[in-house]
């Protein structure tokens, strides 16, 4: 086996795991408060990349779909503005997502809240390509990514973008512990996690608390997007595949879990790159295959995922 | 809540009258939909029944067991991929794949189900969704031949089109220059008869109530005996099964089968479909398919310009729509169209059980207002609403507007519920008066309505017959 | 020392309703919890005692009017009614099994916004002080009585100043039972905290009573003092097992 080539591909994989953690971390905090799978996670930070995109390039009419010509500022953001922009209406998003169409239906059977992120999922999709066209757009890279634009070790390339995007990763999920562990609101977010009802008997708001953890997910979502747009060309359908890698990843780590989802996210993307490159069997066409029997079979085997929290179901 | 228009025992001979008028309308629906439509109309209505199909294959899982399986596109995938390679390449015929289609379904249920239903709720409906994502490439695999068999990326072609053999030229629609849909169509309108029949039976066996038990309180029917994880496995097997047959009637009618049919987007298409229809409930497949086949078809047409900017329906749009409905439904629906209709019908007539004596639970005259009935006002309005909302329909039809049309057609086929009903009713009122429970003022209006009903139902009837003989 | 963590305030209930879809479990309650008492609700199961502190704190669907010092409560919502200073400990203790004990007196600290929420931390700890041998561990691998009395201090954190208990026997050996009694009665009689009790043993519970209320199918059937009521042939003999 080529040392040299396999830690290249491990390199390679990296930049697509942290990816994956981002999204499956946005999927994480949302299963974490409401119990609920976020299918539309994927498409609404899509979305968000949309607006970065508008942002970055200033008014042109082309890339706002007319009416919302108005809204558009005058000058280009710089890359840091547009994604934090980015980020701030993912917030916004997130938030009127769960006030409007998630809360009424606290009480609803689970085939409910699947129907209505399934048709927020198609309606956002939709959305994009009516404004801004099913074809696919430069997004610029945030991290310098281009030839040579690298570190060497041990004769494999590890680009600077892998690790500006990690660097990014790791630092906003200390941020998250940080708030989590540190925090009132964090540790009202942990009670609400854990019980509504007694969350409520402390005093926690409930409804609020929750609409903090879809704003806190939707943020997460929009950086995942904007980080990835530029290698993956935005377009609607951009995170529908990252989607089901993150389902992938979450679910392998536990789904309750931020640190299962950073570890499960390495293990998803690794096998992506890697098992497709060493199994003859299984071809690129199939690299999404290992992922996902890799969730069934950790869902079989121990439904908590590698770090989730068992619990006890009352009958 | 007002009292019902009519109100009839089970199994009288006024409930039967109304069934005939009921079943006409399906029969009349079913003969004439190959006759009057266009060759490329017949396709649709042939693959709104297949998705029909599947729909009720989810809905036996979903809707009848409780359980969250979103993923039968993968189900209808492998029926419609196994028809095409026998069909292709083994010569087979068409009847001879149904039993074998059946039971690759039904084993494919198996080894699916046994460990997917070990997980419950959301995690189920990640694991089917996953079984749907990864079906297309699964499609692709070269080892064990499989890609020989499905065509790989290039998809499968059946090289002989489905035609009706010479003895089955007697069917409605089923002639010369456009057989071959018309004949598909008698062929799966025979397909999904038998299904639901069978569904119907099997939901009211032994096993059926176990299914619909475990849905209702899995650990109340658990303490009462039944093994859960076999009727769930039986009843996932049953249903991949039907969701195979209903590939094996999609490959039939396209003629063509490919990996990109059967994606995670079909999966949602049923989900869509099953909610528009109605969850747990056996019509609600074949009205939501329906439904799913014929709004994508309708949005296509739709161009509006808003400004500086056109809504295009040929883009993304139906995808919004379909969002928006779903969205829309959970929330003010959750029945679906079904139970929609149901209230509707519940407005309108009201059936009193039986005591296993063969009377009926409750005196009718509970349900009956008495003299100060208005009844035959509402039957004769409803007797005189029909014709003119027929005219108005008539006259609206030649305005070149797609929601224009949409609505001019559901004007004109407010006569086909308006005159049976004022008819019923008018007689119901008649008899009410003869007998003493009505003032002589509701005479007059009862029998117009009658009259005009009568007259109404009948020029239906003979529309449709007039239609039937022209084209046939 | 610590009397003046506690305001004076008294609970009034008026003609409240309560039902779980189409069952009505309360059809009407009047009674009133004055300032710094001990009063207590007994009844048989399913009378409708645990309904009544659910229904006080708007957990279901109710009618009628709660009035909470002076302020009409009727309306408000759960969390809001923590604010207002009432604080419900429910039936089977409602702490947050994976929080660590630290954790949950924290969280039951939520509503304030004072300074003195560590201090309140240390006195609870000296209270009872095998919470403080297992401030960091997980609160579900506490045991039974353990758990309880976290319950029971989570809900002082918030310096309630009337607290609802529902229960607090249940599950626990006769010993553990009586010592949290004896808690409970230091705690009126050292910061006047007005208590409300429902309880199924009502041997223990109308010896720490001033006044007991008797619920039988959703309606109040007997009430009075606590002496009053043990001295009732009726509640000896269906109650207190004379």
């Amino acid at each position: 086996m080529d040392l040299v080539l396999l830690l290249q591909r491990i390199f390679d994989a990296l930049f697509n795991s942290a990816i994956y953690s981002s999204l499956a971390l946005a999927l994480v905090i949302i299963f974490r408060s409401t119990g609920l799978l976020n299918f539309a996670q994927g498409e609404m930070a899509t979305f968000t990349a949309y607006i970065a995109f508008v942002l970055l390039s200033g008014p042109q009419p082309r890339l706002t779909g007319g009416g919302l010509a108005g809204l558009v500022p005058g000058v280009p953001f710089p890359i840091p503005l547009a994604i934090i922009g980015a980020v701030v209406c993912g917030m916004v998003g997130g938030a009127v997502t769960e006030r409007a169409l998630i809360r009424p239906l606290e009480r609803a059977p689970d085939l409910a809240l699947v129907n209505i992120t399934i048709g927020v999922l198609l309606a956002t999709n939709s959305l994009m390509g009516q404004w801004w066209g099913t074809g696919p757009r430069v997004f610029p890279a945030v991290f310098p990514s281009g030839a040579g634009q690298n570190f060497t070790i041990l004769g494999a390339r590890l680009r600077y973008s892998t690790i500006g995007v990690w660097a990014v990763l790791l630092a906003v999920l200390v941020l998250l512990i940080l708030l989590l562990r540190q925090t009132r609101t964090g540790l009202a977010f942990r009670a609400v996690s854990i019980s509504h009802a007694n969350a409520e008997l402390v005093g926690v708001r409930v409804g609020t608390t929750l609409m903090y953890g879809w704003a806190l997910a939707s943020g997460f979502g929009a950086l995942a997007a904007c980080l990835s747009a530029n290698s993956v060309l935005l377009e609607p359908n951009m995170m529908l595949r990252v989607l089901v890698y993150a389902f992938a990843a979450a679910t392998l780590g536990g789904l309750d879990s931020p640190k299962g989802a950073l570890i499960g996210g390495l293990i998803i993307g690794l096998s992506q790159t890697l098992i497709p490159a060493y199994v003859p069997f299984i071809g690129f066409e199939l690299s999404v295959l290992p992922a996902l029997l890799a969730m069934v079979a950790i869902l079989l085997v121990r439904p908590a995922g590698l770090y989730g929290t068992k619990r006890i179901e009352r009958v | 809540m007002s009292a019902p228009l009519v109100v009839v025992a089970k199994n009288s001979a006024e409930h039967k009258r109304w069934q005939y008028v009921q079943w006409a309308y399906v029969a009349g629906f079913v003969l004439l939909t190959p006759l009057v439509l266009q060759p490329f109309e017949i396709g649709k209505m042939n693959r709104a029944l297949i998705m029909g199909v599947a729909i009720l294959a989810v809905n036996l899982v979903v809707g009848f067991n409780g359980m969250l399986a979103l993923g039968h596109s993968a189900f209808m995938g492998i029926g419609a991929f196994v028809t095409a390679s026998l069909v292709q390449d083994e010569n087979w015929d068409y009847w001879m794949i149904v039993p074998v289609v059946l039971i690759v379904g039904f084993l494919i249920g198996v080894v699916v189900g046994l460990p997917a239903l070990r997980v419950k709720g959301l995690y189920l409906a990640l694991v089917t969704i996953a079984q749907a994502a990864v079906f297309p490439s699964l499609v692709n695999i070269d080892e064990l031949g499989i890609a020989a068999r499905t065509g790989g990326p290039n998809g499968k072609g059946v090289s002989e089109e489905v035609i009706a053999p010479s003895y089955w030229e007697w069917l409605p629609g089923v002639d010369g220059a456009r057989g071959g849909s018309a004949y598909r169509y008698w062929v799966i309108v025979l397909m999904v008869a038998i299904t639901i029949l069978l569904v119907t039976n099997y939901l009211r066996s032994r096993a059926g109530r176990a299914v619909l038990a475990i849905r209702d309180n899995e650990a109340g029917a658990a303490v009462y005996g039944v093994n859960l994880p076999i009727v769930k496995t039986m009843n996932f097997a049953i249903s991949a099964s039907i969701g195979s047959l209903a590939g094996l009637m999609w490959c039939m009618d396209k003629g063509f089968v490919a990996g990109q049919d059967f994606t995670f987007l079909l999966a949602v298409d049923l989900i869509i479909g099953l909610v528009l229809g109605g969850v747990g409930a056996i019509q609600g497949g074949l009205v939501g398919g329906l439904f799913v086949v014929w709004v994508n078809d309708l949005t296509k047409r739709i161009s509006i310009p808003l400004g500086l900017y056109t809504l295009n329906g040929d883009g993304p749009l139906a995808k919004a729509i379909f969002g928006l409905i779903l969205i829309l439904f959970t929330f003010f629906a959750p029945g679906g169209i079904v139970s929609l209709g149901r209230i509707i019908v519940n407005k309108l007539i009201k059936v009193v059980p039986l005591t296993p004596a063969g009377q009926p639970i409750e005196p009718l005259s509970n349900f009956d207002p008495g003299m100060e009935s208005t009844r035959a006002d509402v039957a004769m309005k409803m007797s005189i609403a029909g014709p003119v909302l027929l005219a108005v329909g008539w006259l609206l039809m030649n305005v070149n507007n797609l929601l224009v049309g949409v609505l001019a057609f559901g004007l004109r086929m407010g006569i086909l519920v308006l005159a049976p009903v004022a008819m019923l009713v008018g007689s119901n009122e008649l008899a009410a008066h003869a007998d003493g429970n009505r003032p002589d003022s509701a005479k007059g209006p009862a029998t117009m309505a009658r009259t005009l009903g009568a007259l109404g139902f009948l020029f239906v009837i003979g529309y449709a017959v007039q239609r039937f003989v022209l084209t046939y | 020392m610590v009397d003046d963590v506690f305001d004076e305030v008294g609970l009034k209930v008026e003609n409240l309703h309560a039902s779980y879809g189409a069952v009505e479990v309360l059809r009407g309650l009047d009674f009133e919890v004055p300032a710094k008492n001990v009063s207590v609700i007994l009844g048989a199961n399913g009378a409708g005692k645990t309904t009544t502190l659910r229904a006080i704190c708007n957990m279901c669907n109710t009618s009628g009017t709660v009035t909470l010092g002076d302020r009409d409560i009727s309306r408000t919502g759960t969390a809001e009614i923590v604010r207002q200073g009432m604080v419900h400990v429910p039936q089977g203790r409602g702490t947050f099994p994976e929080l660590s004990t630290m954790d949950n007196l924290m969280v039951g600290a939520y509503t304030r916004k004072d300074n003195e929420i560590k201090d309140d931390v240390d006195r609870w700890f000296e209270i009872f002080p095998v919470l403080g041998e297992r401030s960091s561990q997980m609160a579900g691998s506490l045991s039974g009585g353990e758990q309880q009395m976290l319950a029971v201090a989570r809900a002082l954190m918030a310096r309630p100043r009337l607290l609802l208990l529902d229960e607090p026997s249940l599950g626990l050996a006769p010993l553990i039972i009586e010592d949290l009694f004896d808690r409970f009665i230091t705690l009126n009689k050292e910061t006047g905290l007005t208590m409300l009790i429902v309880e199924q043993n009502a041997n223990l519970a109308l010896d720490m009573a001033d006044y007991a209320y008797v619920i039988e199918s959703g309606e109040i059937a007997l009430h009075g003092t606590s002496d009053q009521l043990k001295n009732d042939p009726a509640v000896q003999e269906a109650y207190l097992g004379a």
